[in-house]
């Protein structure tokens, strides 16, 4: 019979220590890894379209699909806090769509994709566009478990979104600077602009685009991978 | 913005963890939180006071201690913090994730974590 081995326990009214070593934004990360999977698993190219409110998101997204949708069955995760207002538009275009409302949450985060995957047919789809919430802090903590992260910036934003936002640049894959169109009128250097995001992310691949008259789309499909 | 949700996530985690240890009470919780995320203080605090109100972690202390950002160099090797573009008009210095020594693009070791270190308990 082995000795009876001694165990310590503290007493009632003791105070103690215990260390957890728990990051908090890890369980974000696991549910990431896992919709990843998933989405691999069923040969899904998803793509989370990030940007600030008015960059050119949605527009962006309805120009590939129109580009796309003879290739390849496409869906739409769209994330919103409220309204359908973006879903009803990218529905239009043709591709099948699915609204995000995260009520009072300033980003999608990997459990709300995790719960839109479950309630569309895998097997049926090609390419996945999530369109995250209209904000430049928040969705870059928050992976989804997308291939490629895309943030959306617009010359009307001025020329310093880049520094100001660097960590949601860090974070992305693929930077457009949207509406070159109205470089000119808004007195934005499209160079210097580009040079800055590329000073916060080195690796970044920028790709300059105006989705109101069509220039630059096909290069960003290549990018992705799409085309 | 999102304090809330990862103060509420810790709110939970350490009612649990108190639990398992049928503990009385929580007295101090250590949290490191890298200077590469993007969760602010003061507004971690506040989200603290008014989650851990009514449960065993009312009036308890949480310390935030602020991590440094850690980056290697995978071409010359350089490892350590990163630079800082510190123009005052930006207010905030913006970290650059460019090797410091020769200018290659670098690897994020360190500063993106919100890990709860340690809890302290009253049994």
């Amino acid at each position: 019979m082995p000795d009876e081995i001694e165990v310590i326990v503290p007493d009632k009214g003791e105070v103690f220590d215990i260390e957890l070593e728990e990051d908090l934004l890890e369980a974000n990360r696991k549910i990431a890894e896992e919709n990843k999977q998933l989405l691999e698993k069923h040969r899904i190219r998803a793509i989370d379209v990030m940007g600030s409110v008015g960059s050119g998101k949605t527009t962006l997204i309805e120009r590939l699909i129109g580009l796309l949708k003879d290739k390849y069955r496409i869906a739409v995760f769209g994330g919103d806090v409220t309204t359908t207002i973006d879903a009803e538009r990218l529905k239009r275009s043709g591709a099948k769509t699915l609204q995000i409302n995260t009520g009072k949450e300033c980003h999608l985060d990997a459990n709300l994709v995790r719960k839109a995957l479950s309630k569309i047919d895998l097997n049926d789809i090609d390419v996945l566009f999530i369109e995250n919430v209209g904000n430049l802090i928040c969705p870059a903590e928050f992976p989804l478990g997308t291939d490629s992260r895309v943030v959306v910036i617009s010359v009307t934003e001025g020329p310093y979104t880049p520094l100001k936002h660097p960590y949601i640049f860090m974070e992305a894959d693929v930077a457009v600077i949207n509406k070159i169109d109205l470089a000119g009128t808004m007195d934005v250097d499209v160079d210097e602009l580009e040079a800055k995001i590329k000073k916060v992310s080195p690796d970044i691949v920028v790709i300059r685009t105006s989705c109101k008259t069509g220039e630059g789309i096909e290069k960003v499909a290549k990018v992705l991978g799409l085309l | 913005m999102h304090e809330f949700s990862i103060m509420s996530q810790l709110v939970e985690k350490v009612i649990e963890e108190a639990r398992k240890r049928d503990a009385k009470r929580v007295l101090e919780i250590e949290l490191d939180v890298g200077q590469l995320s993007f969760l602010n203080p003061e507004q971690m605090r506040f989200a603290y006071n008014v989650l851990s109100k009514g449960t065993i972690l009312e009036n308890s202390r949480l310390i935030i201690n602020i991590m440094d950002a850690h980056v290697r160099c995978e071409v010359c090797g350089f490892d350590g913090k990163p630079d800082y573009v510190d123009d005052a008009s930006y207010h905030v210095s913006t970290p650059l994730f460019l090797c410091p020594v020769c200018g290659s693009p670098v690897e994020v070791l360190e500063g993106k974590g919100c890990i709860i270190k340690r809890v302290r308990l009253e049994l």
